[in-house]
C-alpha cells in the first residue's frame, strides 16, 4: 500500500516537472495560438547559463535562479523576434510558426551541443539534503517540492497578472483578436514581447530545476514535448490545465513504468494519450472553441 | 412533386450560453428563390451552417429532398445535392481558379488511387471531362479568361463570382448563398441579379439566400423569412414582410446607410 | 558496394523520404514529427525478412511498403480528426512508442543492438529505379483529383467539405501513401547500410526532413528533391560535425522563413518550365505588338 502511495508521490513529483514546462508553453499557446517548440531550447540554454554563473560567481540558489530568470526572459524575447516577429506581420499560417519554432529549438540546442561538446555537467548541490522524509516509508525529492511549489505559485501569479492587471487585460485582448486590440490602443509588439518574456522566465525556472533534478545535458530540450503533452491533456489554452495535465502525465508515466517496465512505457503512455484525446479532445479542463465559419 | 425541397423543424443551435438559433422552422419550395433576412447577428449564417452540416443542431431536425440530414456530415450533404457559398469567401488559395471550380467535380470523380498514380487513361479522361465542365461554369459567370490565375489575384466582386461558379460545378439541387452581394457596388449588384436570373434559366435548382440588400431580395425572391435574435420573426412575400411593423422595428437599430427595409 | 555508391544511395533514400514528407506536409498540411518511425518500420520489415527468411528481395520491399501503410492506417484512424498541433505531437509519441517496442522485444528484433549483416541486395540501378517510380507516382498523385483535394483540404477544411470532399478520407489517403513510401525508404536504407537499430529513427530525422521540404518550398516537389541533393552533397563535402550541420540548416530555415516564406522554389515544378517559358514569350510578343500599334 505504502508502495503505491510512494509511486503516487513520485508521479506527482515527476508531474511537477512537466507542469512547470507546460505552464510556459500553454501561456504562449493561449495568447498567440501556436505551439512554441522553441520553449525547450530556451529551457536548456537557461539551464546551462544558470550552471555557468553558479560556478563562476559562486552564487547561491536564489540569486542564481533570479539572474537566470532574467536571462531566460530576454532570450525568449530575442527568440521571438528572430523566429516569429515577421511571421506575425505577414499573418503566416500555423505551419510556418510550427517550422520556425521547432527549428529555433533545434538551433538553441545545437548551440549548446557545440559549446559544451558531449560532457555532461551537473549542478552544484545547493541544499544540504536531497530528500524530504515524509514518513518512514515515503520520501520526496527537494527539487520536486520546489517545482511543485513554483508551478502552483506560478499559476496563481499568472492568473493574477492576467485578470487583475492592465497588462493582463491587454494580453487577453490580444489573444482574442489582435487587430481589434491594436485598434483599442494595445501595443501589440510590446505585449507580445512581454508575454514571451514571462514564458521565458518560466522556461528558465523549468530548465534550472530540470538541470538540478537530472543532469545537465542538451536533450533537456526534448522535455518540451512532455510539456506539450501535459498541456494537451490538461486542456490546451487553459492555464490551470498545465498543472492538472502535468500531474496526470507524471502519475501516468510512473504507474506505467511500474506495470509494464520502463522500455515499454512510451508505447503505453502513447496509447493512453490517444484514447484520452479521442474521448475528450478538449483535455481535462479545456473548452471547445468552435471556429467561426 | 410539390413537396418542399428543404424543411427545418424547430432547429436550435446553442453555443455554451448563447442561443444563436432558436426553434426556426421553415420550408423551401422547389425551384424557388427564397431569402432569409435579418439584422446583423440574427443567426442567419449559423442557420446556414446547421443546414449544410457544419454544425449539428442542438435541437430540431432538417430534411432535405426527403432525407433527414440533421446528423450528416458536410460532404455527405454535398453529395445529396446541396452547395453553398460563404460570407467571408473561402476559396482555395493554392489552387488555380479553374481548379477551385473543379474541386466539387474532383470530389465526385470516378477513378481510384491506382488509376491515379499509375497515370492510366481513365484518369486522364475523367479529369479532362471535369476540366471542361469547370471551364463552362467559369464561362457562365464570365471568368473564363482568369482560369489559370489564383483567387487572390481577383478583385473582390470576381472572387464572389468564382465562389458561385464553384458551387454550381457540383450541379446542386439547392444552392445556399450567404450574402452573395455583400461588398458589391450598385452596378455589380445589377450584374449579380442578372447572373442569378440567367443561372435559374439554364439550370433547374432552388436558391436560398441570405441578404441585406433589399433590392436583391425584392427583385429575386418569391418568399422571405426574417430572423432576429435567432428566432423567426416573420415570413411572407417581400411586400408583406416590408410592411410588417415588427420587422421594421427590428431593423430600426440598423445603420442609417443600411436603410434596407424602410426605404427602397 | 563502393563508398561512393553508398553516398549516392543515401541521397536517393533521403529523396524518397523527403518526397513522402512533401506529400504529407506540402500537399495535405499534415505535420508528422514521427514520420521517421515509418522509415524504421520499413527498415525492420525488410531487415528481418532478409536475415531470417528466404523471401525474395523484391517482395521484402513490397512487404515493407505494406507494413508502413498498415501502421499508417492504424495510427491514422484516431488522429486524423484531431487538430494539427495534436497530430504533430501524437505522431511523435507514436514514433517513440515504436522505438520502445522495438527496443524491448529483443529476441525477435535484436533490441537496441538492432539487426546487422543484412545482405546488400541493393545497387545504384535499383535505387534509381525506385526513386524514379516514386517521383512518377507522386507527380501523378499531385496532378489528380487526390492531389487537388489534398491542397483544398490544406487550404480550408470546411470549405473543402462543403464541396463534397471527405476530409478525413483524403487525409488518411495521403497519410497511408506517405507511410508506405517512407517505409520503402527505410527498406532501402536497411539494404544499403546493412545494419539498423531503433534509435537512429527519432524526431531529429523527421524535423530534418520537414526543414528540407520547407527550404525547397512546401508546394514544390522539385524543390524538395533539389534541396535534398544540395544538403547531402554539402554534408559529404564539408565534413562538419552533425551538430554544426544541423545548426547551419536551422539558421537557413529561419532565414528562409523570415524572408522567403514560400521556400526557394515557391510553387514551381520542373515540368512547369516549358509552360512558363511559352507564357513569357507570348506576353513579350503581345507587349511588342502593343508598342507597334501606338
Amino acid at each position: 500500500m505504502m508502495y503505491y502511495i510512494q509511486l503516487l508521490i513520485n508521479g506527482i513529483a515527476l508531474g511537477s516537472v512537466y507542469s512547470i514546462i507546460a505552464l510556459g508553453f500553454t501561456l504562449i499557446f493561449s495568447i498567440l495560438k501556436f505551439s512554441n517548440f522553441s520553449h525547450g531550447g530556451v529551457m536548456v540554454v537557461s539551464a546551462y547559463f544558470g550552471f555557468i554563473i553558479a560556478r563562476q560567481f559562486n552564487l547561491g540558489f536564489i540569486p542564481m535562479v533570479l539572474v537566470t530568470m532574467a536571462f531566460g526572459g530576454i532570450l525568449s524575447c530575442v527568440a521571438q523576434f528572430i523566429g516569429f516577429e515577421r511571421l506575425r506581420k505577414i499573418k503566416g499560417s500555423t505551419m510556418l510558426f510550427f517550422v520556425s519554432s521547432s527549428n529555433l529549438g533545434v538551433l538553441l540546442q545545437n548551440i549548446i551541443v557545440i559549446t559544451f561538446a558531449s560532457t555532461y555537467y551537473s549542478y552544484p548541490s545547493f541544499f544540504s539534503r536531497a530528500f524530504f522524509q515524509l514518513t518512514p516509508d515515503l520520501t520526496i525529492g527537494v527539487t520536486d517540492v520546489i517545482m511543485l511549489a513554483l508551478s502552483s505559485i506560478g499559476i496563481i501569479i499568472l492568473m493574477l497578472v492576467l485578470y487583475k492587471t492592465r497588462l493582463g487585460i491587454s494580453i487577453r485582448a490580444l489573444s482574442m483578436d489582435s487587430e481589434a486590440a491594436k485598434l483599442m490602443g494595445v501595443n501589440v509588439s510590446m505585449v507580445t514581447a512581454l508575454t514571451f518574456f514571462i514564458s521565458g522566465v518560466l522556461a528558465a525556472v523549468a530548465g534550472v530545476l530540470c538541470g538540478m533534478k537530472y543532469l545537465l545535458y542538451p536533450q533537456l530540450k526534448d522535455l518540451v514535448m512532455k510539456g506539450m503533452t501535459a498541456s494537451i491533456l490538461g486542456g490546451l489554452g487553459n492555464i490551470s490545465g498545465a498543472l492538472y495535465g502535468g500531474i496526470l502525465l507524471g502519475i501516468l508515466e510512473i504507474f506505467m513504468t511500474n506495470f509494464v517496465g520502463s522500455s515499454l512505457q512510451p508505447a503505453f503512455t502513447f496509447l493512453f494519450a490517444i484514447i484520452f484525446l479521442i474521448v475528450r479532445p478538449q483535455g481535462i479542463s479545456g473548452k471547445f472553441s468552435k471556429e467561426k465559419v | 412533386m410539390n413537396e418542399p425541397i428543404l424543411t427545418s423543424n424547430n432547429v436550435s443551435m446553442t453555443f455554451g450560453g448563447v442561443k444563436a438559433v432558436q426553434n426556426v422552422s421553415l420550408s423551401i419550395e422547389r425551384d424557388s428563390i427564397t431569402s432569409i433576412i435579418g439584422p446583423n447577428g440574427a443567426g442567419k449564417t449559423t442557420f446556414f451552417n446547421v443546414i449544410s452540416g457544419v454544425y449539428k443542431p442542438t435541437g430540431g431536425n432538417v430534411e432535405f429532398d426527403g432525407t433527414d440530414i440533421t446528423n450528416l456530415r458536410q460532404h455527405v450533404i454535398s453529395h445529396l445535392g446541396m452547395a453553398r457559398t460563404f460570407q467571408n469567401i473561402r476559396l482555395f488559395a493554392q489552387l488555380d481558379n479553374v481548379r477551385n471550380v473543379q474541386s466539387a467535380l474532383d470530389a465526385r470523380a470516378d477513378y481510384n488511387i491506382f488509376q491515379a498514380v499509375l497515370g492510366l487513361p481513365k484518369k486522364h479522361r475523367v479529369d479532362k471531362a471535369n476540366y471542361v465542365i469547370a471551364m463552362e461554369c467559369l464561362d457562365l459567370v464570365g471568368l473564363k479568361d482568369f482560369a489559370n490565375d489564383r483567387p487572390s489575384s481577383l478583385p473582390y466582386g470576381m472572387q464572389r463570382k468564382l465562389e458561385l461558379a464553384r458551387a454550381l460545378a457540383a450541379d446542386p439541387k439547392l444552392l445556399l448563398l450567404d450574402e452573395p452581394a455583400a461588398g458589391l457596388n450598385p452596378k455589380e449588384v445589377e450584374e449579380f441579379i442578372e447572373l442569378i436570373r440567367r443561372i435559374k434559366d439554364i439550370k433547374r435548382l432552388t436558391i436560398l439566400l441570405i441578404e441585406h440588400r433589399i433590392k436583391v431580395v425584392t427583385t429575386l425572391s418569391s418568399k422571405v423569412y426574417v430572423l432576429n435574435f435567432g428566432q423567426l420573426l416573420a415570413q411572407g412575400t417581400s411586400e408583406e414582410v416590408q410592411s410588417n411593423p415588427a420587422v421594421i422595428e427590428a431593423y430600426m437599430g440598423e445603420d442609417e446607410e443600411e436603410e434596407t427595409v424602410c426605404s427602397k | 558496394m563502393t563508398y561512393n555508391e553508398t553516398v549516392i544511395l543515401n541521397v536517393m533514400i533521403n529523396m524518397v523520404a523527403v518526397i513522402s514528407m512533401f506529400t504529407l506536409m506540402g500537399l495535405t498540411g499534415i505535420f508528422s514529427m514521427g514520420q521517421a518511425s515509418f522509415m524504421c518500420i520499413g527498415a525492420y520489415v525488410a531487415g528481418l525478412l532478409a536475415t531470417k527468411t528466404d523471401v525474395p528481395f523484391l517482395f521484402t520491399l513490397i512487404f515493407a511498403v505494406i507494413g508502413g501503410m498498415l501502421f499508417a492506417f492504424v495510427v491514422g484512424i484516431p488522429i486524423m480528426r484531431l487538430r494539427r498541433d495534436y497530430v504533430a505531437l501524437i505522431t511523435l509519441a507514436f514514433g517513440e512508442a515504436i522505438v520502445a517496442v522495438l527496443n524491448t522485444f529483443s529476441n525477435v528484433t535484436g533490441g537496441a543492438m538492432g539487426i546487422n549483416r543484412i545482405p546488400r541486395n541493393i545497387n545504384l540501378w535499383i535505387g534509381a529505379g525506385i526513386l524514379a517510380i516514386v517521383i512518377y507516382i507522386i507527380l501523378n498523385f499531385k496532378d489528380s483529383k487526390f492531389g487537388r483535394q489534398c491542397i483544398a483540404v490544406k487550404n480550408d477544411e470546411i470549405s473543402a467539405a462543403s464541396m463534397g470532399i471527405n476530409v478525413t478520407r483524403i487525409k488518411m489517403t495521403a497519410f497511408i501513401l506517405a507511410g508506405g513510401l517512407t517505409a520503402l525508404s527505410g527498406a532501402m536504407l536497411a539494404y544499403t547500410t546493412s545494419y539498423i537499430d531503433p534509435n537512429s529513427f527519432g524526431a531529429a530525422r523527421s524535423i530534418d526532413w520537414i526543414g528540407i521540404v520547407f527550404i525547397g518550398g512546401i508546394n514544390s516537389m522539385s524543390g524538395s528533391i533539389v534541396i535534398t541533393l544540395i544538403f547531402s552533397v554539402l554534408s559529404e563535402t564539408l565534413r562538419t560535425t552533425s551538430a554544426l550541420r544541423t545548426l547551419i540548416q536551422s539558421l537557413i530555415i529561419l532565414l528562409i522563413i523570415n524572408f522567403v516564406p514560400n521556400g526557394l522554389f515557391g510553387e514551381h515544378e520542373f515540368k512547369d518550365i516549358p509552360k512558363a517559358f511559352r507564357k513569357r514569350m507570348s506576353r513579350l510578343s503581345a507587349n511588342a505588338r502593343k508598342r507597334e500599334k501606338k
